[in-house]
């Protein structure tokens, strides 16, 4: 499988991290850490396992994300492209180095499906795009509801036939304007089409060279198509039946019937129960912190790797530190310190006296004494001053509060 | 099942089948062994109901059942009420409701269903969605299938339970999903199914308020284009709700439309689809392939064809997927492909009959000279008229192999003339109606008032259109007066009330009237008409350029000619809006292309 596919990671653009404020004010959204692994490496580990190698993986970055390529020279090939693209432009300016079908995936996405199982979807298939999504039951159940995929109020509404095709997809984010017409040859294709709410899109694409034609073809005829899952699926999606579009990707003539069988253009849905997120904006990011705390039955596989490589380092006696939480290296911490469920990453300085719960704490931060820190991220370097109460707030990187501070729901930088 | 009343609408409102409905209507058409109607009887006993009542326009249902006789069955107990002068099935309910027979539920069956659906799962289902709802009026079964006519594509939005949502017909490019009752939230289960491998069989089980509400809003005309759309789609609160009752994929059903269909329905009971409802087995029956009559061991019969009863085939003739009725003489050499041939027909030797209906009591004779007569209706298939006898020259064995034939002069005229005079005196009311009716308006809201008269008189004696327009137009005419002003000063009165009442059926009409009245009265020119009838939007372009090319091929006419000077200009002025509207429409264009509806 893997010689036949390409895996292409769109790194980081102008846009990347922009609801993420302020964590990647200075700093990669690729290179954001979940449980102390930077988000790039678990698509990196993913793809890893399901066969593709350093060759195989092309990482799409402008160039002011430089700090990504450094950590992933030796895994990946890294093209930039120019600072003001955006996902499909970026695709176009990269075609030389695309030369067989690929998959595109995001740089923030978290899932737990198999992407062999995928890829052998898409071929059997024969689809021209196949999109992973997942399926999720949001009906309250007894207890806590589930949670979602996506914290955000938006989602996608898509029409899926009965053989697994994608015949609309709209984003619905308010109640009023939302547009349901279809058009007839494409709702007729299938028998019966459901129209579902339900299925989050992970921004997962396997896609034929063809379509890479396609986009081609489309930027020359003018028709502003940037962004990839915004303009440009949805219009591939409304056009599926329509033969112009199929005839600006084969130039050869529509011969016998069953040729021009073979080369409709579909798009196919694969639907997982597995585990996905999309980490981009801030509750998400949250979300999957403390997903991947989570030990024992409910545990994600995705994250258990990481639990086994807890380090053990050493805490003063007093200190109590409940068994969910994440303690990186080098970090030391002083007397009767109170940890719960939180992640606390290399080379800390944690003082005497201090509470930290459900908060993310990255590489290098000083946390002075006395401190009650809840709910909150604090980014690399950044100095937490003694005595201070933080209650939802974020810091970015080489941020500092000033002692004797009681803050609430802030955003500080530097 | 006591109560339970099955209603038959033994005619049908459209004109596909008009030269053979003129006097026989649809359900006594031969189907195969039997009479339509005697199928649908049958079935109906089958499935243990007992009560039926035939509604039906033409006298010859009742002369028909008047001779009925049919040993060894139960008895049954069938009304005939007579629906006048109905035009759809809106009427023709309305009718029914009139004689207040109906107290309960009703199974309502339209006249051209051949179906093998077992009824009692659907009565069981009825009666549950009763049982939880008492708004549950209208149970409309349906089968799965390929969609394959035009008058079965729709568009099913289906909730749970079947409910209906909304029915689309798929006339326009475009399915629109009705937004008003909807609910979409994040993350809950699919709710709304749509489905395009579901076929209407032409089955309702209706509640008694189906007939109140059809009262109610005596515009409905139709079950699916008016009831069912008010009930889902126009209605504030969906109160009324309508269910589906999708059979199992054994259980099917098909309806005649028209010719195609009725050929394929044919052939499907022949080939045991409809089981166990199939062509008797006292006849011989060689995988299907049905024949009772004498046929000579030198011709040939496919599978699918069926031969009745005392039938003669003389040699060396091939019958192709062809139903052939009783007592008919075929002769030697003869090709009959894709024909349903009713009963009593005489065929010579050496004719072709290729995609035909020949009704019954023809004779087909051979002669040296061809000729080819075409019917106005036809598209593939060329239609046949009735039952006398006549004499026919069709083509020679060797070449031709068009599809055929004849119309004849029938005994009709004699009914037409007894009815004549009524209908004269009848119209010559209305005009004096509208006469009234116009003289006393002048102003706008008047106007409004008449176009409510108007449309009560036209529904209260169910006259068509046309009659109204030339109706009107004697009255306008008798109001104008022979000046540019007091012509538009009318129209601009008048506008909406022609609007209303000209619709692309009747412009030929009112076009007519016109030309008339400017030949009668010099003084008035036929071109300001038109320029302000087109101005007014109750003429579009194209029409106005085909009467123009139309009047001007009139030759020794010399107003005709004097118009076509006149109005040349207006002529050139409607091309080039013609000519403006394609390039904007050419340049829109998608390239949509139909397609194949082929489920692997």
């Amino acid at each position: 499988m893997q010689i036949k596919y390409q895996a292409i990671i769109l790194g980081g653009g102008e846009k990347a991290g922009s609801m993420l404020f302020p964590l990647c004010q200075s700093f990669s959204k690729s290179l954001l850490p979940i449980s102390n692994k930077p988000m790039i490496l678990y698509q990196l580990d993913v793809l890893e396992t399901a066969g593709f190698g350093p060759q195989d993986i092309l990482i799409l970055i402008t160039k002011n994300h430089q700090p990504v390529a450094d950590f992933v020279q030796r895994r990946a090939e890294i093209f930039y492209v120019s600072d003001d693209s955006e996902s499909a432009s970026a695709l176009l300016e990269a075609q030389e180095k695309i030369k067989k079908d690929f998959i595109l995936l995001s740089n923030d996405i978290m899932i737990g499906a198999k992407i062999l199982d995928l890829l052998d979807f898409h071929y059997s298939q024969k689809a021209t795009v196949t999109c992973l999504v997942k399926e999720e039951d949001l009906e309250k159940k007894q207890g806590r509801g589930p949670i979602s995929s996506n914290l955000d109020k938006s989602f996608d509404i898509m029409f899926i036939g009965s053989d697994n095709s994608l015949l609309h997809l709209t984003n619905q984010e308010n109640e009023n304007q939302v547009n349901l017409k279809v058009s007839k040859n494409v709702l007729l294709s299938c028998e019966s089409v459901q129209v579902m709410t339900n299925l989050f899109d992970t921004h997962i694409y396997v896609c034929q060279y063809d379509v890479l034609e396609l986009l081609k073809q489309l930027s020359k005829q003018k028709l502003e198509i940037e962004n990839w899952k915004e303009e440009f699926l949805p219009f591939i999606i409304k056009h599926q039946k329509n033969v112009n579009l199929l005839n600006l990707i084969s130039k050869k003539e529509q011969g016998l019937f069953h040729e021009r069988k073979q080369q409709q253009f579909s798009i196919k849905v694969f639907i997982t129960q597995e585990y996905a997120r999309r980490v981009n904006n801030i509750k998400d990011y949250q979300q999957a912190n403390f997903e991947s705390m989570i030990q024992g039955e409910k545990a994600i596989p995705l994250y258990q790797g990481i639990q086994d490589f807890q380090n053990q380092i050493q805490f003063p006696q007093d200190a109590r530190i409940s068994p969910d939480s994440v303690i990186g290296e080098g970090t030391r911490i002083g007397n009767k310190v109170t940890i719960q469920r939180s992640i606390i990453g290399k080379n800390c300085t944690i003082g005497d006296h201090v509470k930290i719960s459900n908060s993310i704490i990255m590489k290098n931060v000083v946390i002075n004494s006395n401190c009650i820190i809840q709910h909150c991220i604090l980014s690399n370097e950044s100095a937490v001053g003694s005595a201070t109460e933080l209650n939802k707030c974020y810091l970015g990187c080489l941020a500092s509060v000033e002692p004797s501070q009681k803050l609430s729901d802030e955003c500080i930088i530097r | 099942m006591s109560e339970f009343y099955a209603v038959i609408l033994a005619d049908c409102f459209d004109d596909k089948f008009d030269h053979l409905t003129n006097t026989i209507p649809k359900s006594l058409f031969p189907f195969v062994d039997d009479l339509i109607i005697e199928h649908q009887i049958n079935w109906l006993q089958k499935n243990e109901i007992d009560k039926i009542i035939v509604l039906y326009r033409n006298q010859k249902i009742v002369e028909y059942f008047n001779n009925r006789k049919r040993p060894g069955r139960k008895t049954l107990e069938i009304q005939l009420i007579d629906i006048l002068n109905s035009r759809n099935l809106g009427d023709a309910l309305r009718e029914l409701q009139s004689h207040l027979i109906i107290q309960q539920d009703f199974l309502l069956l339209f006249g051209d269903v051949i179906t093998n659906i077992s009824l009692k799962e659907v009565t069981n289902k009825y009666h549950e969605q009763r049982k939880q709802d008492k708004m549950n009026i209208l149970l409309m079964v349906v089968h799965q299938g390929v969609q394959q006519y035009e008058e079965e594509r729709f568009l099913y939005v289906v909730e749970k339970d079947d409910k209906l949502y909304q029915l689309a017909d798929l006339q326009q490019n475009q399915f629109e999903l009705n937004k008003k009752h909807i609910t979409l939230t994040k993350g809950m289960p699919c709710n709304y199914v749509i489905k395009s491998n579901l076929i209407e069989s032409g089955i309702y089980i209706c509640n008694r308020d189906v007939l109140k509400s059809f009262q109610e809003y005596f515009m409905f005309a139709e079950i699916k284009q008016d009831f069912i759309k008010y009930m889902t789609s126009t209605s504030d609160i969906q109160e009324e709700k309508i269910h589906l009752y999708i059979a199992p994929k054994i259980q099917v059903s098909q309806r005649i439309f028209h010719i195609q269909s009725y050929h394929n329905a044919c052939l499907k009971y022949l080939s045991r689809f409809f089981f166990p409802y199939c062509p008797s087995q006292k006849y011989y029956i060689d995988f299907f392939k049905y024949f009772a009559g004498k046929v000579d061991q030198r011709s040939k019969v496919s599978d699918q064809s069926y031969i009745g009863q005392n039938t003669e085939v003389k040699s060396k003739t091939i019958i192709t997927k062809s139903i052939i009725g009783k007592n008919c003489k075929i002769g030697v050499g003869c090709e009959i492909v894709n024909s349903i041939l009713w009963d009593n027909i005489q065929i010579e030797n050496n004719i072709i009959i290729k995609d035909s209906i020949i009704t019954s009591g023809c004779i087909i004779k051979n002669s040296i000279q061809s000729q080819i007569v075409s019917t106005d209706k036809s598209t593939n298939y060329q239609q046949l008229i009735t039952p006398s006898k006549y004499d026919v020259d069709p083509f020679e064995f060797q070449g031709s192999q068009d599809d055929s034939f004849e119309s004849s002069g029938s005994n009709q005229d004699s009914d037409k003339l007894g009815s004549q005079p009524k209908k004269q005196n009848f119209y010559q009311d209305l005009i004096d109606d509208m006469i009234s009716i116009v003289a006393k308006c002048s102003t706008i809201s008047q106007v409004k008032e008449a176009i409510i008269n108007v449309d009560t008189i036209k529904v209260n004696s169910n006259i068509p259109f046309e009659n109204i327009v030339t109706a009107f137009m004697q009255a306008f005419f008798k109001i104008l007066q022979p000046n540019v002003d007091s012509l538009k000063n009318a129209y601009e009165l008048w506008q909406e009330f022609i609007n209303r009442f000209v619709s692309e059926t009747e412009v030929a009409s009112y076009i007519k009237s016109i030309e008339t009245f400017c030949r009668q009265n010099q003084e008035y020119h036929l071109n300001q008409f038109l320029q302000l009838s087109y101005q007014h939007s109750i003429l579009n372009e194209q029409v106005i350029l085909n009467y123009l090319d139309q009047i001007k091929q009139a030759e020794n006419d010399q107003f005709a000619q004097e118009f076509t000077e006149t109005s040349s200009k207006f002529k050139n002025y409607l091309e080039n809006i013609i000519a403006e509207q394609c390039l904007t429409q050419a340049e829109n264009q998608d390239g949509e292309y139909e397609y194949e509806y082929v489920y692997e």
